[in-house]
């Protein structure tokens, strides 16, 4: 290995973070989640509330979804454009892990010979899980919503039946960070494209006569996802799909 | 080292062209509160002291080989929780009713309602502005502040002194939460604001 000059440690990390876009430390609230059923696309979420309406009421009348409700929750007010403010509601995103396990492969009585490493298995999409947490709000995406499409995907199930008749979405989550002077697009440094979403679990709420919190309340929801897609530095349209 | 610039007679010179800010040079223009109390100059000449907002850059550490490294974040409004105003108080303690009421009006505890907006949105909207000016000392505007979405939070207490009072004017404290300020330029030959 070469010889590392004196100066060189400390001094050649200040010239890569401040002297590189590529290497410059990223923000870490920057960041926007756009939520686009499969049924109808982003223009025409109405399709979906269909479907899940036409399989709720199998269930019950009483998880019938308002007309005026559908309107207010995934139109244009709550996500303008896919590259802007992203959806209102989602207040913190925890993307999915990815992971393979290892086995020590040996014989029997081998003494001091070490196990051999072999690859076993990647870690299947049914064992990770994408969660959003969203702000409750009067309308409450979350009991609006999600916990209804909850509902309607395990009477449908995830049998892909076309898309106009799907209970899948997408789900989008662009990561800013500064400018790098080059466009007045905000600058993405990262680009997550989650398929095949259905959200699978809407964790417990507790209300209670304590006094109000002192941050506003949210709620966690776990999705299951077909299959992801990232792109770094999405301007070059380095994309990979797995 | 020669700082030919800085030296007392250059200090001089700029003093007598520039001045200084004067600590009295300062309004609370007007506060708003969208579909509730709004207090005018004329009520607000009973402001006694408020404070020119701060805003704060967040730092962040990134460490190599035992050094910290200071990279900038993302951007905090220090007190933005509790700016506060001190006002003169009245003898019909009018100025306190008003802030009082708005203070009943975000949450009434006898009912338990919370009030709403012009929109029937949020109280803190962005028709909630509170603005401030810094002045010369012609009492020209030279920079305006708004304290965008605006809502109440304290209206202070009153303490008097039946037995040995001295006939002191009273004063009281009112603190209000923002989300952040925008700044506007209003004074010429001065630095123009960016918001972005």
């Amino acid at each position: 290995m070469a010889q590392i000059t004196k100066n060189s440690l400390v001094k050649n990390f200040l010239d890569l973070m401040g002297g590189e876009w590529a290497y410059n430390v990223p923000l870490t609230t920057q960041w926007a989640v756009a939520i686009v059923p499969d049924a109808g696309g982003y223009g025409n979420p109405d399709q979906l509330f269909r479907i899940i309406k036409d399989y709720t009421q199998i269930d019950a009348h009483s998880f019938y979804i308002p007309i005026r409700v559908q309107q207010k929750l995934l139109n244009e007010n709550t996500q303008p454009n896919l590259d802007g403010l992203g959806l209102y509601f989602a207040q913190g995103v925890t993307i999915a892990r990815e992971s393979f396990s290892v086995n020590g492969i040996g014989i029997e009585n081998s003494g001091g010979y070490l196990k051999g490493i072999v690859a076993s298995d990647r870690l299947g999409m049914s064992d990770r899980k994408l969660s959003i947490e969203f702000l409750e709000t009067n309308l409450d995406f979350v009991d609006g919503l999600i916990r209804p499409w909850i509902i309607a995907a395990s009477y449908k199930g995830l049998i892909n039946t076309g898309e106009e008749n799907s209970i899948k979405c997408t789900i989008s989550i662009q990561e800013f960070t500064r400018e790098k002077n080059v466009y007045d697009m905000k600058p993405q440094k990262r680009l997550h494209v989650f398929k095949g979403c259905v959200p699978l679990d809407v964790e417990d709420r507790v209300l209670r006569y304590d006094s109000e919190p002192t941050e506003a309340p949210t709620s966690r929801v776990s999705w299951m996802f077909e299959n992801y897609t990232y792109e770094v530095d999405p301007e070059n349209y380095f994309g990979v799909k797995f | 080292m020669d700082v030919p610039q800085q030296t007392i007679n250059s200090f001089f010179n700029n003093a007598v062209v520039r001045d200084f800010s004067r600590d009295y040079l300062f309004r609370v223009e007007s506060i708003n509160f969208d579909n509730g109390a709004v207090l005018r100059p004329t009520d607000l000449v009973y402001a006694r002291t408020a404070r020119l907002p701060g805003r704060n850059i967040v730092n962040q550490t990134a460490k190599y080989a035992g050094q910290n490294f200071n990279i900038p974040g993302s951007v905090e409004f220090p007190g933005s929780e509790a700016y506060e105003i001190e006002f003169y108080c009245p003898e019909d303690v009018y100025l306190r009713e008003i802030l009082m009421n708005e203070s009943t009006r975000t949450f009434g505890n006898i009912f338990g309602l919370a009030g709403s907006g012009q929109s029937g949105g949020s109280i803190a909207n962005a028709n909630s502005i509170i603005t401030l000016l810094q002045l010369d000392k012609n009492l020209d505007a030279l920079y305006q502040y708004r304290l965008v979405g605006c809502s109440i939070r304290g209206v202070g207490e009153i303490s008097y002194d039946i037995a040995d009072g001295t006939g002191a004017v009273k004063y009281f404290t009112a603190s209000v939460a923002y989300h952040f300020f925008d700044r506007v330029v209003l004074g010429s030959n001065l630095v123009p604001a960016l918001n972005r």
